[in-house]
């Protein structure tokens, strides 16, 4: 079964991209325009991995982060973290926070899709 | 500076994206194509209109920007602001009303830069209406030793609390993001900073759900810029 992937960032022209990207790759993909709805998509649906972007309306990526790892319910969910912040005291941030990956953008799509598929063990 | 390289990152990221996947994606269907390459299209122009607009600002800051100061009747300079931005409140079906006193005695301002502030208001006033039922106001009117002039529409209106916020730069409150590339952020920073170099102020009125006004005025006797671009204001 192919894995699923939530994508969360409020940036149409990032989201057609990464929403392409996945699916190309062969996984189902949810998309979720800021940190509220992610949390709401979590709930409803269960994706193996999350793309999430920190700059977010109404709840930012970090809460959402921080949030994923309170709940027992979503332990097993990959979080990878997208920011246009380069600095290495956000990136130490997320990571602290239980962020699996964290990529910066610009981001290679072909190291993206490498780290997914890492992060994913593998198969698609 | 971080808050620049955070908005110049983000279209970079689209654009560098659409390219790779157009690269690397042998069968991309032709309307994803034009789909793919309209975002790159659009993306940079943002880029482009965000690097002018930090450059100008920039300019303005470090003193350096050219200021053709000349003798300008508002109402004139008003009308051509109107006429250039007729079409997008065409298309988005927002009326738009000027009413000028008469005599309106002139000021001494750069006109292309007067011009940038009316723009920029006209642009700001239509984009928060609701299609088919806003409605915008420009008023000019002699106030206390100078020319004022009110750009007032009747959209969704901005909490006292934000009323310095949007004067901010990269401080955007309500737009959607598929508006947001239409906004550098920096328009009302700009804004400010002109009129405040020809001894004026800028400002906003408003509540929520009644609307906004922006005003600004000009001096009839501003103080002559002084050379170093500094604000006016700053000479009286």
């Amino acid at each position: 079964m192919a894995h699923r992937i939530l994508i969360v960032d409020d940036e149409p022209s990032i989201v057609v991209p990464l929403e392409f990207l996945m699916k190309r790759e062969g996984y189902e993909v949810e998309v979720a325009a800021d940190g509220q709805a992610a949390l709401d998509a979590l709930e409803r649906s269960a994706p193996d991995l999350v793309i999430l972007d920190v700059m977010l309306p109404r709840l930012n990526g970090f809460d959402v982060c921080r949030r994923i790892r309170d709940a027992p319910r979503w332990r097993g969910l990959k979080i990878l973290m997208l920011t246009a912040k380069g600095r290495d005291s956000e990136m130490q941030r997320g990571l602290e926070l239980g962020a699996d990956a964290y990529v910066t953008k610009p981001f290679s799509t072909r190291d993206l899709v490498a780290r997914i598929r890492a992060l994913l063990g593998g198969a698609a | 500076m971080s808050t620049v390289t955070h908005e110049l990152r983000t279209p970079l990221t689209s654009i560098r994206a659409v390219s790779e996947i157009l690269l690397d994606t042998p069968d991309v269907a032709p309307d994803e194509q034009r789909r793919f390459l309209a975002i790159i299209v659009k993306e940079t122009e943002r880029l482009t209109r965000l690097i002018n607009q930090t450059l100008d600002m920039a300019k303005i800051e470090s003193g350096n920007a050219d200021w053709h100061t000349s003798e300008l009747d508002v109402a004139e300079v008003v009308r051509d602001a109107v006429d250039a931005t007729a079409q997008l409140f065409r298309e988005k079906r927002v009326t738009l009303a000027v009413s000028a006193a008469r005599p309106i005695p002139s000021v001494r301002a750069d006109r292309d830069r007067l011009v940038q502030v009316l723009l920029n208001l006209l642009s700001n006033a239509v984009k928060f209406c609701a299609p088919g039922a806003g409605r915008v106001e420009v008023r000019i009117a002699p106030a206390d030793g100078a020319v004022r002039v009110d750009v007032a529409d009747n959209g969704p209106g901005i909490a006292p609390g934000d009323h310095e916020t949007i004067f901010e730069r990269f401080k955007r409150l309500g737009d959607t993001p598929e508006e947001r590339p239409q906004g550098s952020g920096l328009g009302l920073a700009i804004s400010r900073r002109i009129v405040e170099h020809f001894g004026g102020r800028l400002w906003v009125e408003s509540d929520v759900g009644k609307g906004a006004t922006f005003s600004f005025t000009l001096p009839l006797d501003a103080p002559a810029p002084t050379g170093d671009g500094e604000p006016a204001r700053a000479a009286g």
